[in-house]
């Protein structure tokens, strides 16, 4: 039956209805994941194993799983391991990144076109290219299984030294000038000057990096092989192997099995916590990112 | 004095009496030059090793050279059409299905018309893109678990056989690139988002007064707005086709559907690290570099040929 104020009133109601619909249905499709590993944490072990767990938590609620992950070692140290990690490796990067990006960004210097390409060539080789070479070096340095050489070798990526330079070079070069006239060092004219005014872009590349330490799982599972200094996601692998080699031999019908698996998504959640209840306030800084790396190449 | 001048820098605040010091430009790049040199240009130099049949024992120099010997090798091998085909097949379903993905998604999130409702949703389709790749692999292979898996509870309610999903080898790719929809779309939708709100707001308001509806305005304005950024970035994508997430597909593959989900860069990992055949993993890896760099440059060219045409319209 036509609406009486017009078919077009009537279809665009509809189209938005539509969208608004498929939006929610989408948004709940990508939270059910989540939200399955959340209520089978605290379910009890006999219902995620009698297949009763499927959207809320099923009773009776056992903290079981989160009192095995916080007494069991290995996620306590892969835990302290990747805060390590995370907070040095990600200061490590900054550092380098910002040393990089400052006298390339200075359009008087006589080293900024030879930076630029020795900083841009090195995009060009592929990781799988670099895989084989690449561990060979580390190993030739003596640092495989040292904490040392995930903090080193990746301590910084040419492609945030490109974006932090556009950034820089956007700052009016009057500011630069003032200050060279008032005679500051080009280090006093970088932490007083360049680096009070790139809050955001600092923001922005320091949170990529920190978003890959805190996710980082290869090359930690390819040089460390201590288990006192394996970060969180290599304790993360090798639990949910284990959880899924005991439903695979089917031995969860045994305790062994049940344990393991509650102790996997205790663990999930632990590890996933962080990052997820902090991402969405720094939303905008990601978003940032995006077109700041859209500005220039 | 004319000579001296030229060679410094910054003339023109010498006049001033002062130097502007172009050492402490060059001493903040110390860290950054050593860094490069070993951990960036050493391996790259070391690509060579794919020439040599190295052995550790003998060291870099020392090791005889092989000539092409590795890459007639891995050609000649049953796993050279394999981890290519794999590669490319992956590639292509990342382009028929997940690339559309994230534009359909910027134009519904763009016609949300209450900002705190569009903020929610756009949220939450990022979530999954920081959760780690260990994490998502872990939750794909729980939700298409035979048992206990939801896909086959409901194929199961639906009167279907539960169907064992990561032990059949013809699934994995299709798998592969709904994780990866999964994963990246609310991520990838953020540059359409970028570009549907940079359009100038007169333009739809004309188009109202001219009295064009929802759909005329979407076909007459957001489309022709948002070809120059869609088209970028596919060509983006061309460029990257070969470097399939590799982390992904390691987490997500076992040994029983090896032939259909290894790609190049997990078969240089299986070779190179777990088989320590350095040389003939390496010449592997120069294979795929050398693909990639071609794509690269072919779909750099094309974008930058667009691009300068896109500024003429």
């Amino acid at each position: 039956m036509p609406h009486p104020s017009g078919k077009r009133i009537d279809a665009g109601i509809a189209a938005d209805l539509l969208i608004n619909t498929l939006l929610v249905v989408i948004c709940a499709a990508m939270l059910y994941p989540f939200v399955y590993v959340l209520a089978a944490s605290i379910s009890s072990p006999e219902a995620i194993r009698e297949n009763r767990v499927i959207l809320g938590p099923v009773g009776p609620l056992s903290s079981e799983a989160y009192r095995l992950v916080f007494n069991d070692a290995r996620i306590w140290v892969g835990y302290a391991n990747t805060i390590f990690y995370a907070v040095v490796g990600t200061a490590i990067n900054l550092a380098v990144t910002v040393l990089a990006a400052y006298p390339m960004s200075r359009k008087k210097f006589r080293g900024r076109k030879f930076m630029n390409v020795f900083v841009s060539m090195t995009m060009f080789i592929s990781a799988t290219g670099m895989m084989i070479p690449l561990f060979l070096v580390v190993k030739s340095f003596g640092l495989l299984d040292t904490r040392l050489s995930l903090l080193i070798v990746f301590a910084a990526f040419p492609f945030f030294i490109i974006l932090m330079r556009s950034f820089l070079e956007t700052i009016p070069e009057e500011l630069f000038e003032a200050a060279r006239i008032d005679g500051a060092s080009e280090w006093t004219i970088l932490f007083r000057v360049a680096l009070p005014v790139s809050g955001a872009a600092l923001a922005t590349i320091g949170l990529y990096y920190l978003i890959n330490r805190w996710n980082g799982y290869f090359w930690a599972m390819v040089f460390i092989s201590d288990p006192d200094k394996l970060p969180l996601q290599v304790v993360l692998r090798q639990l949910i192997v284990a959880a899924r080699m005991g439903e695979e031999l089917d031995m969860s019908i045994e305790r062994a099995g049940t344990t393991a698996e509650a102790v996997k998504y205790a663990a999930i959640v632990v590890s996933t916590a962080p990052i997820a209840a902090v991402y969405p306030f720094l939303q905008k800084y990601f978003v940032k990112g995006v077109t700041l790396g859209s500005v220039k190449g | 004095m004319r000579i001296a001048e030229a060679t410094k820098p910054y003339p023109r605040l010498r006049r001033k009496g002062r130097y502007a010091d172009e050492r402490a430009l060059w001493i903040m790049l110390i860290p950054v030059v050593a860094y490069f040199v070993f951990f960036r240009y050493l391996p790259m130099a070391g690509v060579a090793i794919a020439l040599k049949k190295f052995s550790p024992f003998l060291g870099f120099s020392d090791s005889p050279w092989n000539g092409l010997e590795y890459f007639r090798q891995f050609f000649a091998s049953i796993y050279f059409p394999r981890v290519l085909r794999n590669t490319l097949v992956i590639g292509a379903y990342y382009l028929l299905f997940a690339f559309p993905a994230p534009v359909a998604l910027a134009l519904m999130l763009n016609s949300v018309a209450s900002p705190p409702m569009k903020r929610t949703f756009q949220t939450i389709t990022l979530l999954p893109h920081f959760v780690s790749f260990v994490v998502i692999a872990g939750l794909a292979v729980n939700m298409l678990s035979p048992r206990t898996g939801v896909v086959n509870l409901v194929i199961q309610a639906l009167g279907g056989e539960s169907v064992f999903f990561m032990q059949k080898q013809e699934y994995f790719k299709g798998i592969y690139t709904a994780i990866r929809i999964f994963k990246e779309t609310g991520y990838e939708a953020i540059v359409y988002l970028a570009a549907l709100s940079a359009i100038d707001p007169t333009l739809y308001e004309a188009a109202e007064v001219d009295g064009a509806g929802r759909m005329r305005k979407l076909v007459s304005i957001t489309l022709p707005s948002l070809i120059p950024t869609i088209v970028l970035m596919f060509l983006v994508r061309i460029g990257n086709i070969v470097s399939v997430s590799f982390e992904e597909v390691l987490l997500l593959q076992n040994d029983v559907i090896l032939e259909t989900s290894e790609v190049i860069s997990t078969y240089v990992y299986r070779r190179g690290l777990i088989g320590a055949d350095y040389s003939y993993a390496t010449a592997v890896g120069l294979f795929e570099t050398v693909v990639a760099l071609a794509l690269v440059i072919g779909s750099n060219a094309i974008a930058r040929r667009f691009r300068d045409a896109a500024s003429l319209w």
